[in-house]
């Protein structure tokens, strides 16, 4: 039936097409509502753009050229940092390699190293520990629960009823 | 090389009246899609505008092989099948429902603007009902007149997945119909009985 509506029967199957309508009184029903379909969506209305469309994406291929070339210049910026660090690691590796003393230095850094990030990760597990405790107790646990269902609803609320997009007056 | 080439040519090297000509050439295809699409004129101006941006944007990557008129309404196609993803996906989204009004076009006379709004909107319902793949393939054709061929180039799939989506939703749209007409009619026999109160809504 939908190829019938596109025109792409061949004669042939037209004609099996008619001689099956003609036969089957169901397959009939449905091609008239198939037909009244095609009826309804005949040369349908065309929805009409704004008129200044043309002037607003320009305004919006400009921001984006913009913020291209900006970001452009970023990429050069940080390309150049990294450039630079690594010119720096390979030096000190160098010196480190060279010089005789390098294992001792070697050795305090990695003590240097170790001293900035070992109390960060103390506290992480501290923190891990008493958020364990705190959702073994059954009070806790429901507090939790109510401080979610809070900013669930929050959210909830702040998209309804801030961020709703203006309807346009039609 | 043709007109249409010439003015792609100049887009490409950053002619803004280049691309003003071209947007007016193609706005009203990618606006009635976009509209037909996601049912609101603001959104439907949205994708208009993301539109037009991708195609300055990809222009470069545009090959003759393909009508232009297909490639924009590809893109166009594209986007507002991501879009209506997105709606679904998004959480809570109850500002997206799509509206039925109609954005202030051709001025008619009021008669006539009162039956083709009233139709317009049973239209943009019907749509609405449609999964978004099957509501492209009726837009495509009912609007933009597109053959199977160029759906299936444009949309990147087989001719006869689009016979099929289109068979479907033939299907989906015949069944709504014939529901819609049976809810009038049981409303007019109310009336008849003269039950008016139980036929107003």
């Amino acid at each position: 039936m939908s190829l019938h509506l596109d025109g792409r029967l061949a004669p042939k199957e037209e004609k099996r097409f008619q001689e099956h309508l003609s036969a089957c009184p169901a397959c009939a029903e449905m091609w008239q509502r198939w037909q009244q379909v095609d009826r309804f969506f005949t040369a349908p209305p065309v929805a009409q753009p704004p008129v200044d469309l043309a002037a607003r994406v320009w305004v919006r291929v400009e921001r984006r050229q913009r913020r291209g070339a900006l970001l452009g210049s970023t990429a050069w910026m940080a390309l150049g940092l990294a450039v630079l660090a690594a010119l720096y690691a390979v030096l000190l590796a160098a010196r480190l390699l060279l010089v005789g003393t390098g294992v001792a230095q070697i050795a305090a850094l990695w003590l240097s190293v170790r001293s900035a990030v070992l109390p960060l990760w103390e506290m992480a597990r501290a923190l891990c520990i008493v958020l364990r405790a705190l959702l073994d107790t059954p009070a806790a646990a429901i507090a939790l629960l109510y401080c979610l269902a809070t900013a669930a609803t929050l959210t909830a609320w702040l998209r309804v009823a801030i961020f709703r997009p203006a309807r346009p007056s039609s | 090389m043709d007109a249409e080439q010439l003015l792609i040519e100049r887009v490409r090297k950053g002619d803004q009246q280049a691309f003003t000509q071209l947007v007016q050439a193609y706005q009203t295809p990618v606006y009635n899609l976009a509209y037909r699409m996601l049912g609101s004129p603001t959104e439907a101006e949205e994708a208009a505008q993301e539109t037009f941006l991708r195609v300055y944007m990809r222009l470069s990557t545009y090959d003759a092989e393909m009508k232009f008129s297909s490639w924009i309404l590809a893109i166009a196609s594209h986007y507002c099948i991501d879009r209506l993803r997105r709606r679904r996906l998004s959480w809570l989204a109850l500002d997206d429902l799509p509206e039925a009004s109609l954005p202030d076009a051709n001025a008619e006379a009021p008669e006539r603007e009162a039956l083709s709004r009233e139709k317009e909107q049973e239209m943009q319902s019907l749509l609405a009902l449609l999964p978004e793949a099957y509501r492209l393939v009726i837009v495509l054709r009912y609007w933009h007149d597109l053959s199977y061929e160029e759906m299936a180039g444009m949309l990147g799939t087989s001719e006869s997945a689009v016979k099929s989506r289109l068979h479907r939703a033939r299907e989906m749209l015949g069944g709504y119909l014939a529901k819609r007409q049976e809810a009038a009619a049981s409303r007019r026999n109310a009336l008849r009985r003269g039950s008016l109160e139980h036929a107003l809504p």
